[in-house]
């Protein structure tokens, strides 16, 4: 079965290689819409509507009239471009639910923490303002107003997270934790019965504070 | 094309990446979005036309730039179940690159080939 397909083009042609990016990529049974500054490709007279015109022969072209008519190009769009409203454009997005933040982590919120004359900046959650910041000494002093002590078996998870962070970057999301521990140090740890125990709080979110990272990229 | 699984329904999710990584946020807020979604469990690939090739490029070092050099996280997506990374051919060629040159393996398909793998999705994102 032929798939449908609708492409948005929404720059313009002559400031940029949208247009001819979703040309090289529409084939037959797709269509293309033009809106907000894609518009301009549908004026008549133009260094592109060659192109347009041989578009045309194997996909629809429409434009947004909102958009075609805030430009001014009421009267200069070229044959065979409809144009559609609002209601016409049905595309539509799908909200996803939100993370529950469920986030329970306030030992050293809105507050810096202070350490050996020194004063720390966190931010509004309470993780290191700055990387360059994080002594295990900080990390210890953060556990502690969480009310946490930090044993060996902490110390392997924060360790671990650091050093993947170095190499890629980012703070893994706990399904990713999970599975890297498993790897790395053996089924008994990398499961989340253990890891929770460990930290409480979500292995993730409350072992990178201690590590000195930013949240895991996969909750908001 | 989706199918039912014991968590619910998977989709096939494509994302296609067209920006070079830094001039613009659309790279690394691609990139995130891929990551948090990862979550969902469902079956992703990534695209990566025109510039977009620029993201995977080798010897990235944004130092002196200040800002985040992100081209390593590519190499965690497998660890997110993200396999899928298509590269275009034509692009690659018209920079002047193959894809010995990127940080991450990858499938390199023409452009013919990669319209199929976007008429193959139910969900396309693009960055």
């Amino acid at each position: 079965m032929m798939k449908t397909m609708l492409h948005t083009v929404n720059k313009s042609p002559f400031d940029n290689g949208t247009l001819q990016a979703c040309l090289n990529h529409a084939r037959q049974g797709s269509t293309v819409l033009l809106i907000e500054d894609g518009v301009y490709a549908a004026a008549g007279n133009t260094a592109v509507s060659s192109q347009m015109q041989e578009a045309l022969k194997s996909v629809p072209i429409y434009a947004l009239k909102p958009d075609v008519e805030a430009r001014g190009l009421q009267t200069r769009v070229m044959d065979g471009i409809r144009l559609v409203d609002y209601e016409g454009s049905s595309i539509s997005w799908r909200n996803t639910a939100p993370c529950n933040p469920g986030f329970n982590l306030e030992g050293n919120k809105d507050m810096p923490i202070e350490l050996n004359g020194q004063t720390i900046e966190t931010d509004e959650e309470g993780y290191l303002a700055n990387r360059a910041d994080w002594t295990e000494d900080v990390a210890k002093e953060m556990a502690r107003l969480d009310s946490c002590e930090l044993s060996e078996n902490h110390w392997e998870v924060i360790n671990f997270l650091r050093e993947y962070y170095d190499q890629y970057q980012i703070a893994p999301a706990v399904r990713v934790l999970t599975k890297a521990i498993g790897k790395k140090l053996g089924p008994d740890k990398g499961n989340s019965k253990y890891l929770y125990e460990l930290y409480p709080y979500g292995p993730a979110k409350q072992a990178c504070k201690y590590a000195g990272l930013p949240k895991p990229t996969g909750c908001v | 094309m989706s199918e039912e699984s014991a968590g619910g329904t998977v989709k096939k999710f494509l994302y296609v990446n067209r920006k070079a990584p830094y001039g613009t946020i659309y790279a690394l807020e691609s990139l995130e979005v891929v990551l948090i979604g990862a979550a969902f469990e469902q079956d992703v690939s990534l695209a990566f036309l025109g510039d977009g090739v620029y993201q995977l490029a080798k010897g990235q070092d944004t130092k002196s730039l200040q800002v985040k050099n992100f081209s390593p996280t590519f190499g965690a997506l497998e660890d997110y179940d993200v396999t899928k990374l298509y590269v275009e051919e034509e692009a690659l060629q018209a920079r002047g690159l193959s894809a010995a040159d990127l940080v991450v393996p990858v499938e390199v398909v023409s452009t013919q080939r990669m319209a199929e793998i976007m008429e193959g999705q139910d969900v396309i994102l693009s960055f």
